[in-house]
């Protein structure tokens, strides 16, 4: 008689998070506190700091936006299409990876924003020129989910006019006009930096691409001592500072994905309680105070645009002879021309829920939570996300940015040559082979994928104690998985082109 | 009946989880401990079992991430003492408000919620630990509750029936500004000293220190000075205090009538300070009938606290007619027949220039005094006078007429020479060239009315006359001696001063913190230096 088969004993699954997702603070990790530089503490305490820092970014995209209307509207002579597609996104995307939110520190549209909202660039007033109102808690429950979607709906809108591609300069402006609209409107109706926390566009990815960084953003040195202060002036404002536009606190701060490094709190503290620390690589994505699963939600978008801003530089995508996927769904649809919305929501919606599903099934597997496993998947595959926006930067990086000097000297075309920049033999100048530049686009991938990897190893340590093991295989396949089809499709696009 | 604070609607309290920062200021405020933080999420949780819905959450979050819904759920309203009627209270010049009974004190301790950061101790000038000693009344510990007080307050029984509460300790509690009735912190302050008093636990002792040897001078009476002469004494120097007048107390005797500020209060002050060794020497006027310079030459240390007894006056045509006086005269000479010295007739009609609170002390003394017809008039309107409500409506009740926005242009003699009427003019709040905001009289409204006595009571100054033949100090403008803020001290070595006398007229427990404070530098000074009295 055959003994009946044993069933392998399910795993036992989980009732309640481990309190292994406790507080992780800057002070608890070794870190280089920045503001212990005697010349960086003076340089952070001055006012006018932080308008020093965005002026210039201001001047240059004013000269972009300005460019488009009365420029040429050759895109290869364009300043503008030069300075925004060929340098400024990889500079905003490499920035945000290996240091952190420092594009927020410069950015020109809030900073602008918040010149007309404070009344003044860079001094303290008690009034300025907004309603002030409260971002409502029915949208703040989606945390930083309606800027990712309005990343998403511009990242179409850029691919309908093809800005990038390059197309007319004037697409340019028109899309820096939309966010500096989107921006004075936000800060003149809400208080503060909620447009930068919720609505802006670049916040998400530069916000979750920044958890990489090695700069930890302001936090408390000493965590007792901030808890018991009764100003909190960081939050509140004093007469040399405001209050955090972010909504954040340096002594409950414990991801840098939040802080605008605007060195308010820095200013404002009575204590001299706050500094701004260096910390290892991936340090808030393995260790943020909290998982959030916004954060992990628009992670997932994003990946999703990715994945198809890799598809339709693929002939079966979209091509000449109206064969592709997407012409097919032109037709099927009667939209006029490439990209068409609906393959646009298909196959990021498609990215989504086929995360999700992997998600469930593994966390059946691992015998864990599935939010969970949800969440600290994305946590893990941030650096393979964000290393795919970088990568897609550096063909037009290798290929153009010396585009950016020539042009320089003639912002509109007009022929001048106000640095005597514009007519060096740079113009053409490739600083990689076509090659060389699929070789650096899949060096990244490979570093991401190790990285994303170690992150996983950390999060699994981390979140589940480092038990479950099988938890650990689910987030390794899911960011090797990721790294390796990110690098093949590259592969593949060189190929296609 | 005490009622329990489970019973009602509960009120709902919404925390905005995504931009709780996790501060802790909600959980520091709540006096009901409904807060709680999530060490996971470093956000901040509630538990709605005790809540009272009392908003102190709503108020402090930082960044407005509280919203609470429903009733702030009161124990029971503000419990108001009894006071004595109408009828009753003209007859004589006792006390009007009858103060908490045991029981009354008990329920109305039990409406304090116990913050745990207190808005009321930060608003009281002497920072008294007012949820410390209302916790000692409702656990039935009175002596306990004197002594909490003892720690910060030498006059409880005095400040607790002349500070004006509202705009003090009760104005920051948290019934207040949920727009309900403040505890009445300043009736259980009277109750605490009033039974201490009663029941012969009042008296303080030197705080077990021997007599140091040093002599100190405290010039002045009044709430600075016999609080500074207390410290001093208690430090075990030896404290002698001057005054000018021939009764003790400063404006606690001469400026506030005894249905405010009975006798036995003052008194039951003077006899402990006696009972600790204060010495005191009434009507010798320094700087007439002794200069400063023999007070150094005889003490290690003086204190200046003169106050400020000057009435300031209007130059109305007629304001030297007979019949026109200074609430300063008519209040002290009225005290002065209480203590049977001296007679003080019927005023008559009586009209009171000015309607703060020595004007409606000055209208109550007159009324009984026999004056039957008595009229207030102040040039600013009701709502900017600087009035506690509370006084100026038991002046109404006891018939007082008070008429805001209006001014007194002259004074009219009678057939006789003496006072016979007083033109009035209404006014109304105009905007100068400066942007400042001042009364002005309206054309056309001016009134005859009829009157025998005129008071002005429109506030004091300096008189500054105590430094007479000392030249090391110089008055200010004002006639303020000029001091280092927080201690009091002088340009002269060995002086201080404190209380109006430096600081210009204020209130009465100003006075007394001015005084401790310069009472503790003294005593720091008296210990470090040799004395220098043979």
């Amino acid at each position: 008689m055959l003994a009946e088969p044993q069933r392998q004993p399910r795993l036992e699954r989980e009732t309640s998070p481990p309190a292994a997702t406790a507080p992780y603070f800057a002070g608890d990790v070794r870190s280089f506190e920045l503001t212990r530089i005697g010349w960086v503490a003076r340089l952070f305490r001055r006012r006018w700091f932080q308008f020093a820092v965005i002026l210039p970014n201001q001047i240059i995209f004013w000269v972009a936006l300005i460019g488009g209307f009365i420029g040429t509207v050759d895109p290869t002579r364009s300043f503008g299409t030069a300075i925004t597609w060929y340098f400024w996104f990889f500079a905003v995307l490499a920035g945000a990876l290996m240091v952190g939110r420092v594009w927020c520190q410069i950015c020109p549209f809030g900073g602008f924003a918040e010149w007309i909202q404070r009344l003044t660039p860079w001094g303290r007033r008690e009034r300025g020129l907004t309603l002030n109102r409260r971002w409502p808690e029915r949208w703040a429950v989606w945390g930083i989910i309606p800027g990712a979607l309005v990343f998403y709906l511009l990242t179409w809108v850029e691919e309908y006019y093809n800005v990038v591609g390059p197309g007319k300069p004037i697409y340019t402006s028109y899309l820096i006009i939309f966010v500096f609209a989107l921006a004075i409107g936000t800060f003149s109706v809400f208080g503060r930096r909620t447009f930068c926390r919720y609505l802006c566009p670049l916040s998400a990815p530069v916000g979750i691409f920044s958890t990489v960084g090695v700069l930890s953003g302001f936090r408390t040195r000493d965590r007792e001592r901030c808890m018991s202060c009764d100003t909190k002036e960081c939050m509140r404002g004093s007469k040399v500072s405001y209050g955090c536009p972010w909504f954040e606190f340096p002594g409950s701060n414990a991801t840098n994905q939040g802080c605008g490094l605007c060195t308010e709190c820095f200013k404002g503290c009575p204590n001299d309680n706050v500094g701004l620390y260096l910390q290892p690589p991936l340090t808030n994505v393995h260790s943020p105070g909290k998982r959030r699963w916004d954060v992990a939600w628009a992670l997932v978008l994003l990946w999703g645009i990715g994945w198809y801003q890799q598809w339709n530089a693929l002939s079966w995508f979209s091509n000449a002879r109206g064969t592709g996927i997407d012409d097919w769904l032109n037709r099927l649809t009667g939209w006029p021309h490439y990209p068409n919305p609906l393959g646009y929501l298909l196959l990021t919606a498609g990215v989504a829920a086929g995360y999700y599903l992997y998600s469930r099934a593994a966390a059946r597997w691992a015998g864990a939570d599935w939010r969970r496993l949800f969440t600290a998947g994305a946590y893990a595959l941030i650096p393979v996300v964000g290393a795919d926006y970088l990568a897609r930067q550096l063909p037009k990086l290798w290929d153009h940015v010396t585009r950016v000097i020539t042009t320089a000297s003639d912002p509109f075309g007009w022929g001048w040559n106000l640095f005597g920049t514009a007519r060096l033999p740079i113009y053409h100048t490739r600083l990689l082979p076509p090659g060389g530049v699929v070789a650096t686009q899949v060096a990244v991938m490979a570093i991401a994928t190790a990285a994303a990897g170690w992150a996983a190893w950390r999060i699994w340590r981390r979140d589940w104690g480092g038990e479950r093991p099988r938890v650990l295989g689910a987030l390794a396949l899911a960011v090797l998985a990721a790294g390796v089809y990110t690098a093949v499709m590259y592969v593949a696009m060189q190929a296609a082109e | 009946m005490i009622l329990d604070i489970r019973e009602g609607p509960k009120p709902q309290v919404h925390i905005d989880q995504e931009r709780c920062a996790g501060c802790t200021e909600c959980l520091k405020e709540c006096p009901r401990g409904c807060l709680s933080l999530d060490p996971k999420g470093w956000v901040v949780s509630w538990s709605g079992k005790d809540c009272a819905g009392c908003r102190s959450c709503q108020r402090v979050c930082p960044y407005g991430n509280i919203r609470v819904e429903g009733p702030f759920r009161w124990l029971h309203g503000r419990l108001h003492p009894l006071a004595r009627d109408v009828e009753e209270r003209l007859a004589d010049f006792h006390e009007v408000s009858l103060g908490y009974t045991r029981e009354e004190a008990f329920r109305e301790a039990h409406r304090c919620l116990g913050c745990p950061r207190p808005r009321c101790r930060e608003a009281c000038p002497a920072g008294n630990d007012i949820p410390g000693f209302i916790d000692a009344v409702r656990r039935h510990d009175l002596p306990g509750a004197m002594a909490i007080l003892r720690r910060t307050t030498n006059l409880p029984a005095v400040c607790s029936r002349v500070c004006h509460q509202a705009q003090q300790c009760e104005g920051a509690c948290v019934y207040a500004r949920e727009g309900g009735e403040a505890v009445a912190i300043g009736q259980l302050e009277r109750f605490v000293a009033d039974w201490c008093r009663e029941h012969t636990c009042g008296y303080v002792g030197r705080d077990g220190r021997w007599p140091t040897g040093r002599r100190a001078a405290v010039v002045g009476s009044g709430p600075a000075g016999l609080s500074a002469a207390e410290d001093l004494a208690r430090q075990g120097h030896a404290v002698t205090v001057y005054e000018a007048l021939p009764v003790l107390g400063g404006v606690m005797a001469w400026g506030i009538p005894t249905f405010i500020l009975p006798w036995e209060l003052l008194d039951h002050k003077l006899g402990e300070l006696e009972c600790l060794g204060v010495e005191f020497q009434s009507g010798m006027r320094v700087g007439a009938d002794r200069n400063l310079e023999q007070l150094l030459a005889e003490h290690d240390a003086v204190l200046l606290t003169t106050g400020a007894g000057q009435d300031n006056l209007l130059g109305l045509p007629g304001a030297e007619l007979a019949g026109v006086c200074t609430a300063t005269a008519f209040l002290s000479r009225s005290k002065d027949c209480l203590r049977g010295q001296g007679e003080h007739s019927s005023p008559g009609r009586t009209l009171v220039i000015g309607a703060g609170n020595t004007a409606m002390d000055v209208a109550r003394t007159a009324r009984r005094l026999g004056s039957k017809e008595i009229y207030a008039v102040d040039i600013l309107p009701e709502e900017v006078a600087p009035v506690r409500r509370d006084e100026l409506a038991k002046a109404r009740d006891e018939g007082v007429c008070v008429w805001f926005s209006t001014s007194v242009a002259r004074f009219l003699p009678d057939a006789g020479g003496q006072l016979g009427a007083a033109e009035l003019v209404g006014t109304k709040l105009q905007e100068d060239p400066s942007g400042r905001r001042r009364a002005v009289p309206v054309p056309g409204t001016d009134q005859i009315l009829p009157v025998d006595t005129v008071v002005f009571a429109m506030g004091y100054r300096a008189r500054g006359d105590a430094l007479a033949g000392f030249a090391r100090i110089v008055p200010d403008a004002r006639g303020l001696i000029p001091v280092a803020s927080g201690t009091g001290r002088t340009a002269a070595a060995g002086v201080w001063a404190a209380g109006d006398a430096a600081t210009g007229p204020g209130a009465l427990v100003r006075a007394m913190v001015a005084g401790k404070r310069a009472a503790r530098d003294m005593d720091a000074y008296l210990r470090g230096a040799q004395s220098t009295v043979a």
